[in-house]
């Protein structure tokens, strides 16, 4: 299940084509191995969600496609140039939002503004203007006295005013408050809509839920998962509850144990509650079929499940002998 | 006394308010462990300096005629008597105190004043003054424990340097004196950062005003020393204390209470206003910025608008020192117009350049030394930059690295230019104003501005650094050090050609004393040319932010 997206023939896109292309890509610092052959595809148009503990190498990856850390071994190509090597020019075509903002202390919102539209060139004034309205963003206040959701709605007001193919958005709206995400996500549709390729890194699931086309899921600097929302959730497995009439649940759930692709079968006084996965949900259904059943109530695994079975557990990439520290 | 305005919820007012200072203690410690590295340099710098001078002085001037000489030929050198004050006593005791008084008192001052800012506003602008605050401590008590720790660095320095005179053979009333004026400048000049630390608006400007209060203390010096009639300015100001404690001389060791009781008093001020002041900002209320700006073209403005504090403030300084050293030389009682046994003394010294060129060429190194200082600070402001996140901004736009560098560079550099024009352009107008000569403006501008070369080698190894070698950048304060010594130091210790030929500021022409002569600027231009390319090859191959 590694790395669906690198295979690319698969996909009814083609790779050619794709702003991001990494492969096996190989980053240390010192003795640390940030990222340990990570592969990654975004597609053209996408919204791709970057998702990892801390420390998995979020940062690290966005810093390589940024040319701001040279890999020390992989393929990387971005925008169909060499991150490192072709910065420049590729910067006029990328926008990136970092998630930690620092800005210049003494310069007021508006002139970094100015400052960071006269660097990368295009920028749309009136959707500037716009983009400023909407994030109730007070451009006369110098940088030292903004929240750290102010310094962030800087940057990105910044990045998506700019005409930017592709942007790199690094964990955006941290510090923001749930109108500002309302703001942030109604954006950054638009931006897809209109055809640009977006890398959104980011903690909130709801958010990469609502937002993005495909999710890779990395983990101690490696992609262990990439697809769509669909495809993933095709790997997990869905929560059952079910009510029973007639049917002792200690019987039931003795039987439902016995069946292949079911797990963690409880009773919890009338109810029977399991886990199925996509192998095992036909035979517990036939198994559901042959009783009097009062109650059924089937979630789909959402997001957050399929996060925390790869962010914790007894996972070996996660063994004690391989520290997964990486710059975040 | 305030009741508890949040005590709706508690039966009965706190028996007493928390002290302001709660945890100072802890915050001692927490501060030493954070300064464990730059205190005892600035320790080991200071009681190095003092016994190796001592040691020099003893064995290159053995004989009380050799010594007198000596004295003679510095009474005659107005430039030395605008940087270091006069000689009282010409034992080796005495001239050591010409030699250090002023000199240590001002790199004291330095150490004093820099470590509190550090610790106060400079932890404050980081935002740990607030989690310390919110941790339980008092709002003062940043404040009382730099001051501490200030005071304890101050108390090693003064130990040590009067054990280390001791151990070269001096008085130990001399020694005390000596090392006791020392001790207490860093005191003293702790207290005035203590003070600026709580009414600027940040952790750099807080040193921006300490500097030029120790600046003002030392114009006030020079001119107690140097003008008629007024050395009763030496009261005033607190680097003017060591000629009025005289150590070696009349010992006036009572007076060197003059140094903890003004401590004492600013710290005092520095703590009422902690009390009152918000945490994180200055006493002034922050204005409002402008909306947008058409003046931040780009890159270059950027650096040059980055470096605007500080580059205006260099110029001023140069403008002011240009000033004092120019109204000192054209004192119609003071030291230019002296005897004819001077000027022939100082014709066998120094060659036929003559009294003005030769002072003039003097006051335009110094000045070369300042401004050096300024572009090694502005240099690695662009690592400041880096450090505070700033480069995640700036290079993911079209911007290459080596653009950045070296724009950053000029801009630094523009500054530098100008302060030395400055500084040699109000030397030169006030010398020529005084005195009617005219062509004193351009000698004038000329001993500054030849000095452009070596300031340029100094900004290229900060940029060296900053490139290649990013953690260690902090070194080019070492290089710039080694330049000041080797330049101060260097003809009074006689060391050897090839040592003092190390230092850039060797290298340049002394206009208006001798002829120009273009080998040593080009040499240096090369160099500095060669130095930042390897800066920006350095830069190129490593990663950023």
């Amino acid at each position: 299940m590694t790395g669906t997206g690198t295979d690319g023939g698969a996909s009814d896109t083609g790779t050619a084509d794709a702003p991001v292309v990494l492969g096996g890509v190989v980053k240390t610092f010192g003795r640390v191995r940030a990222l340990d052959g990570l592969d990654l595809e975004i597609r053209r148009g996408e919204v791709h969600g970057f998702l990892g503990p801390n420390g998995a190498g979020k940062s690290t990856t966005v810093r390589l496609l940024l040319g701001l850390a040279r890999a020390d071994a992989g393929r990387l190509r971005v925008l169909g140039g060499d991150p490192w090597r072709d910065a420049v020019l590729l910067h006029r075509r990328m926008a990136y939002v970092p998630g930690d903002v620092s800005l210049w202390p003494g310069l007021s919102g508006g002139e970094v503004l100015d400052l960071l539209a006269r660097l990368h060139g295009g920028v749309n004034r009136t959707r500037r203007a716009e983009l400023v309205e909407r994030f109730e963003l007070d451009t006369t206040r110098r940088s030292r006295g903004y929240s750290k959701g102010n310094r962030q709605k800087v940057a990105l007001v910044a990045a998506l005013a700019s005409d930017a193919e592709l942007l790199v958005l690094d964990e955006p709206t941290s510090g923001l408050d749930p109108l500002m995400e309302q703001v942030f996500r109604q954006a950054v549709a638009h931006e897809a809509a209109r055809g640009r390729t977006v890398l959104l890194s980011s903690h909130v699931l709801s958010e990469v839920e609502v937002l993005c086309d495909r999710v890779s899921i990395i983990r101690a600097g490696r992609v262990i998962e990439s697809g769509t929302l669909a495809e993933l959730r095709h790997l997990t497995r869905t929560a059952v509850t079910v009510e029973l009439g007639g049917v002792p649940p200690a019987a039931a759930a003795a039987d439902l144990q016995a069946v292949p692709g079911v797990h963690d079968v409880a009773v919890d006084g009338v109810r029977v509650r399991f886990d199925a996965d996509p192998a095992g949900l036909t035979a517990a259904v036939h198994l559901l079929g042959r009783w009097p059943v009062t109650a059924l109530q089937a979630s789909p695994p959402t997001l957050e499940q399929l996060f925390l079975r790869h962010y914790a557990g007894a996972d070996p990439a996660r063994s004690p002998a391989r520290p997964a520290v990486g710059a975040s | 006394m305030t009741t508890s305005r949040v005590g709706v919820a508690t039966d009965r007012p706190p028996a007493r308010r928390a002290p302001d200072a709660a945890g100072a203690g802890r915050l001692v410690r927490l501060q030493l462990r954070q300064e464990r590295w730059a205190l005892p340099a600035w320790v080991a710098v200071l009681v190095l300096t003092a016994v190796s001078t001592v040691s020099a002085i003893r064995g290159l001037y053995p004989g009380a005629a050799e010594r007198a000489a000596l004295a003679a030929g510095i009474a005659a050198d107005p430039s030395l008597v605008v940087l270091t004050g006069r000689v009282a006593t010409t034992s080796v005791g005495g001239l050591t105190s010409w030699r250090l008084g002023v000199l240590l008192s001002v790199a004291a001052g330095v150490m004093g004043l820099v470590t509190v800012v550090r610790r106060t506003r400079g932890d404050e602008d980081a935002g740990r003054g607030d989690l310390l605050v919110a941790a339980g401590a008092g709002r003062a008590a940043a404040t009382v424990a730099a001051l501490a720790v200030a005071g304890a660095a101050a108390l090693a320095v003064g130990l040590l340097t009067a054990a280390g005179l001791v151990s070269q053979g001096l008085p130990v009333t001399g020694a005390v004196g000596l090392a006791g004026s020392v001790a207490g400048s860093a005191l003293v000049f702790a207290g005035v950062a203590a003070v600026t630390g709580q009414l600027s608006g940040s952790g750099r400007a807080a040193v921006g005003s300490a500097v030029t209060v120790l600046a003002a203390c030392f114009a006030l010096r020079a001119l107690a020393d140097t003008v008629a009639g007024l050395g009763w300015l030496n009261q005033v100001s607190p680097l003017g204390w060591p000629a009025v404690v005289q150590p070696f001389g009349a010992d006036r060791w009572w007076d060197l209470v003059r140094y903890p009781a003004t401590a004492a008093v600013l710290a005092l001020v520095a703590v009422a206003v902690s009390r009152r002041r918000d945490v994180g900002v200055g006493l002034l209320p922050p204005r409002p910025g402008p909306a947008g700006t058409r003046v931040l073209a780009g890159r270059w403005s950027l650096s040059l608008r980055l470096l605007r504090g500080p580059g205006v403030g260099t110029v001023v300084g140069m403008a002011a020192l240009g000033a004092l050293a120019g109204s000192v030389g054209a004192d119609p009682a003071g030291l230019l117009q002296s005897t004819p046994a001077v000027e022939d003394l100082l014709r066998r010294i120094g060659g036929p350049g003559g009294l003005v060129p030769a002072y003039l060429a003097t006051m335009g190194a110094m000045v070369g030394l300042f401004v050096a200082a300024q572009a090694v600070a502005a240099v690695l402001a662009l690592r400041r930059e880096e450090t505070a996140g700033r480069w995640s901004l700036l290079l993911p736009q079209p911007l290459s690295r080596v653009r950045m560098l070296v724009l950053h560079l000029a801009a630094a550099l523009l500054w530098s230019a100008l302060a030395l024009a400055a500084g040699g352009a109000s030397m030169g107008a006030v010398l020529a104003g005084r005195t009617g000569r005219g062509g004193l403006l351009g000698d004038a501008l000329a001993a500054t501005v030849v000095q452009f070369p070596a300031v340029l080698v100094m900004a290229a190894v900060a940029a060296l650094l900053v490139g290649a070698m990013p953690v260690a950048s902090g070194a080019a304060w070492l290089a710039w050090g080694a330049a000041v010594v080797l330049g101060q130091l260097g003809g009074l210790l006689q060391l050897p050609g090839w040592v003092t030929g190390l230092s850039p500021f060797a290298h340049v022409p002394r206009l208006p004393a001798v002829a120009m002569s273009w080998t040593g600027p080009i040499g240096l231009l090369v160099l500095a040319v060669a130095v930042v390319v390897l800066a920006a090859v350095g830069l190129r191959r490593r990663d950023a932010g």
